[in-house]
């Protein structure tokens, strides 16, 4: 229930189960807690093999919490995260292994690669943790360079300030495939870079994704570029899912009033036919305080009496596998069916 | 007349160790009411361009040359007085970043009032009268309350509209917008992209908008300039130059701006990864309405 | 790992004119109190009523001799194994322990912080000469209980810079990225944390060479640390103190030797920290 699942006999890669993660905010000497930003709330969802499941929202929408809370990045207040059927860190992989198979790429920020190292000491730490030895990191590091278009005759020694942005992304993506996982999470790869960068790219990152047999989660604010990548898409609001199901679907025929917002804010790309009015007024709220209910009411033109009550659930949307909408006002079974808590 | 008269201007830095010869030859011009999108990469040159309007640029290792005109003071050649005329009641910025750009330690009614009071001299009471009237034409909610906020207390699309009305505040005849929504949610994006479309037809500004993001220049040019490597490759009106690109590389960028829509297997063609720091890479000539 | 970016910091070092001029210099000075056994013409401690206070240039005591008729070359040279050590060992300390304590108080954070660098703090209240003095009272004279004070002084500096550094560090994208690969904590600091740290931190504890080669001077001055006969620059200057009005050429060679050693030392760190930022070439 609540995974988006097209193919409800498939057993998913990876698992997330009612994921919650709030940070407190402390003030004054003693560190009281003063309020708390609700970051991620009860999320669940699913990743299958060999597909990409894009993730998008606006800031303080919790995409990039909700990518570290599944990998174990951060430590979940409650919920669990399961890897090919089994618990993470419980019953299931060690954390140890669990991290050689599910990798995440970085955003190319000045800091995401640590300025002292050449670029084949960066990729080479990720087997020497794992005990590999000092040369044989080092030529699995080549390979991966050459894999990602940086021959290493040229790139091995180079430091991070003598690349471009889009030489530093193939870093990162080789650092997090010298472990041949199986899942590789994209957290906003490609925003820092020019659109001709993040074409060559996402080139790149497809041709992997075929010959590696991989699964991704695609996580960024730009539409398109999720569009373009993803086979499944969840779309985010203020810590909670707002809708998921094929990439498709969800573009053709959005049903949450958010989505539906979010798509069509997208500038247009005809001179001749410019938007007329701003899909959504005020900005995004705090995630310290959302609203009571349903957390987009306030900016929802459907908003009814019911949103400020009752979180809607996700529900299956009709006549459309796979697509589910958290809406009570798009989701025709809340309409018809008795409440539930 | 035009507002703004660009000619074959030149911006070379240089320091110690490498020379980067930022604007090559640019030459453009601005009507009055008209909105420019100056569209390019990074590395293109165009946010150099930008400032030279208002010859905001480093004092040292920059090396210009060529003419700027700007509400018909000579830009370059003008004296500190002329410039402070210039930089506020004509000619107007709005930055990308507002948290750097605004203070943090003054108010934002402060911050819109105090070019009325330096350029007009009129009274505190009076100048803070007007910034509320601003914070209502950037449509910021409850601006009463607003002017006393901090920059920090408001959020992204606020503090974007805040910067808007410290440009607005002296009446400027020309707006210049470096990349003002670049930083910002897409819903607010597009707010802000509407909300800069309709003060400019209401005041009748000219604008000049650059942006790396093809959407936003469609969005809001009437006319569009590509800049590519210091140059600009080609200008038109906006229509002309988006369905019908005749530059390679005009075309290249409209290709690679992903739209989901968009078949995966067209190759692309830029010729190099990202735009050379000086000169156009070989094989590339500039291409205008004239010479087609 | 390759000392790639050490031997290139090296390398910077060595282009340099200016900086290799002090290295040059400060060689040469622990060269000198390094060998002061064997290069000196006179024992240091051989004194004789007739030669007091020899100006400079005189035949056989080329730097003049002090009060009790003392070569001065001599008292140099081998005060300069004692002033040097005092000067370098307590910094070498303090970057030992203060390094360690504030590099695990900035990785570490929370609770752990807190206690470390309060207690740091409580040191660092004090002004470091008043610190060093209240301390050597309280430990007694002697060498040994110099080095332990002016260790004391010098801890908690280090140890703020270190803890200031390490915490800007950790909140680096490539840290996170370490831990995504399943790496433990200590893997992590060896093999990124350290290499960013340790420029910054080495840079500060070589300026504080000089500092501590005058707090150490001032203690051996007011009578703390070494004792009469031993020769020792700070000591040197106490005892010529009287004879400024007779001979101030000889009176001040001390305090020269300490100003030129500090002011090396000075040019150093600076040269040192042009070297190992990566980004400025």
């Amino acid at each position: 229930m609540s995974t988006g699942s097209a193919a409800p006999t498939i057993p998913p890669l990876i698992e997330a189960r009612r994921l919650t993660k709030h940070f407190a905010m402390r003030q004054g000497y003693l560190r009281r807690a003063a309020s708390t930003v609700r970051a991620v709330d009860d999320v669940s969802f699913a990743a299958y093999r060999g597909e990409t499941l894009g993730v998008v929202g606006e800031s303080g929408c919790g995409k990039s919490t909700t990518a570290r809370l599944l990998l174990h990045l951060v430590a979940p207040d409650s919920g669990e995260v399961s890897f090919d059927g089994m618990v993470v860190g419980a019953t299931g992989p060690s954390l140890r292994e669990f991290r050689r198979q599910a990798q995440m790429v970085f955003q190319d920020s000045h800091s995401s690669l640590n300025p002292r190292l050449t670029v084949e000491d960066t990729i080479a730490f990720g087997p020497i943790v794992h005990g590999r030895s000092r040369a044989e990191a080092r030529r699995m590091a080549q390979r991966l360079l050459s894999d990602v278009g940086l021959p290493p005759v040229q790139f091995a020694s180079r430091y991070p300030h003598e690349l471009s942005g889009g030489q530093r992304q193939r870093v990162n993506i080789a650092r997090a495939l010298v472990f041949e996982p199986k899942l590789v999470v994209f957290d906003e790869a490609v925003s820092a870079l020019d659109k001709s960068v993040e074409a060559q790219i996402l080139a790149l990152i497809r041709g992997l994704k075929a010959r590696l047999g991989l699964t991704y989660v695609f996580i960024s604010h730009d539409l398109n570029v999720v569009q373009f990548v993803s086979d499944r898409v969840m779309v985010m609001y203020l810590g909670k899912i707002v809708e998921i199901g094929p990439a498709a679907g969800i573009y053709r025929a959005p049903q949450h009033p958010y989505t539906r917002a979010l798509l069509a804010s997208r500038p247009t790309m005809d001179p001749t036919r410019r938007t007329k009015a701003a899909p959504l007024e005020g900005d995004p709220p705090n995630p310290i305080d959302p609203p009571s209910g349903c957390r987009f009411r306030t900016r929802c033109p459907l908003a009814m009496p019911i949103c400020s009550q009752l979180e809607p659930p996700l529900d299956p949307v009709a006549r459309e596998i796979g697509h589910m909408v958290a809406c009570h006002a798009a989701s025709k079974v809340a309409v018809s069916e008795p409440l539930r808590a | 007349m035009a507002l703004v008269e660009i000619d074959n201007l030149h911006v070379r830095f240089a320091s110690r160790r490498r020379v980067v010869q930022a604007v090559e030859g640019v030459s453009l011009t601005l009507e009055q009411g008209e909105v420019l999108g100056l569209l390019g990469e990074s590395g293109s040159g165009k946010s150099v361009t930008l400032r030279s309007i208002m010859r905001l640029l480093p004092e040292r290792g920059v090396t210009v040359t060529g003419a700027v005109r700007a509400c018909g003071v000579d830009v370059l050649n003008a004296d500190e007085n002329a410039l402070r005329q210039l930089r506020g009641p004509k000619v107007a910025m709005v930055f990308q970043e507002p948290m750097t750009a605004l203070d943090p330690v003054f108010p934002i009614g402060h911050q819109i009032a105090e070019p009325i009071v330096f350029h007009e001299g009129v009274t505190w009471s009076a100048a803070l009268a007007r910034a509320k009237q601003l914070l209502e034409i950037v449509q910021v909610p409850s601006p009463e309350r607003r002017l006393q906020a901090y920059p920090h207390e408001l959020s992204g699309g606020l503090r974007q509209r805040a910067m808007i009305a410290v440009a607005l505040a002296c009446k400027p005849f020309v707006l210049l917008a470096d990349e003002p929504t670049t930083a910002l949610d897409a819903t607010v994006q597009i707010q802000i992209l509407l909300l800069l479309r309709s003060l400019q037809q209401e005041l009748g500004m000219a604008v000049i908008m650059v942006t790396h993001d093809v959407g936003v220049a469609a969005e809001i040019s009437d006319r569009i300039a590509v800049m590519y490597g210091g140059k600009i490759v080609e200008t038109g009106s906006a229509i002309e130059v988006l369905k019908n690109p005749r530059h390679t590389y005009t075309r290249a960028l409209l290709q690679a701006t992903i739209r989901g829509d968009f078949s995966t297997d067209q190759p692309m063609e830029m010729a190099t990864a990202t735009p050379p720091a000086g000169g156009l890479a070989p094989g590339l000539t500039e291409v205008s309405p004239k010479n087609s | 790992m390759r000392a790639e970016y050490w031997s290139s910091a090296l390398g910077r070092l060595r282009g340099d004119p200016l900086t290799v001029a002090f290295a040059v210099l400060i060689l040469a000075i622990f060269g000198s109190a390094l060998l002061a056994p064997w290069i000196a013409p006179f024992d240091p401690s051989a004194g004789s009523a007739l030669r007091r206070l020899a100006p400079i240039g005189t035949q056989d005591h080329w730097l003049g001799t002090d009060e009790l008729g003392r070569d001065m070359v001599s008292r140099l040279l081998h005060g300069g194994r004692i002033s040097l050590t005092l000067g370098v060992l307590p910094v070498l300390l303090a970057l030992l322990i203060g390094g360690t304590l504030g590099i695990a108080a900035g990785f570490i954070g929370g609770h752990t912080n807190a206690v470390i660098m309060r207690t740091m703090d409580v040191f660092y209240a004090f002004p470091s000469v008043l610190l060093a003095i209240g301390l050597s009272g309280v430990l007694g004279a002697g060498p040994r209980n110099l080095i332990v004070a002016v260790t004391a002084v010098l801890t908690p500096q280090i140890a703020r810079v270190a803890e200031s550094v390490t915490t800007q560090v950790r909140s680096f994208g490539f840290v996170e990225a370490a831990r995504a690969s399943g790496a433990g904590t200590a893997l992590i600091i060896r093999y990124h944390v350290l290499r960013n740290v340790l420029g910054p931190i080495l840079v500060f504890a070589t300026s504080l060479v000089s500092v501590s080669m005058i707090i150490s001077a001032g203690l051996n001055f007011l009578g703390f640390g070494v004792q009469p006969p031993t020769p020792d620059w700070g000591l040197m200057l106490n005892t010529l103190r009287q004879s400024i009005w007779i001979n101030p050429e000889v009176a001040v060679l001390p305090g020269l030797m300490i100003f030129l050693t500090s002011f090396c030392f000075s040019q150093l760190s600076d040269s040192l920290r042009s070297a190992l930022d990566v980004k400025l070439q």
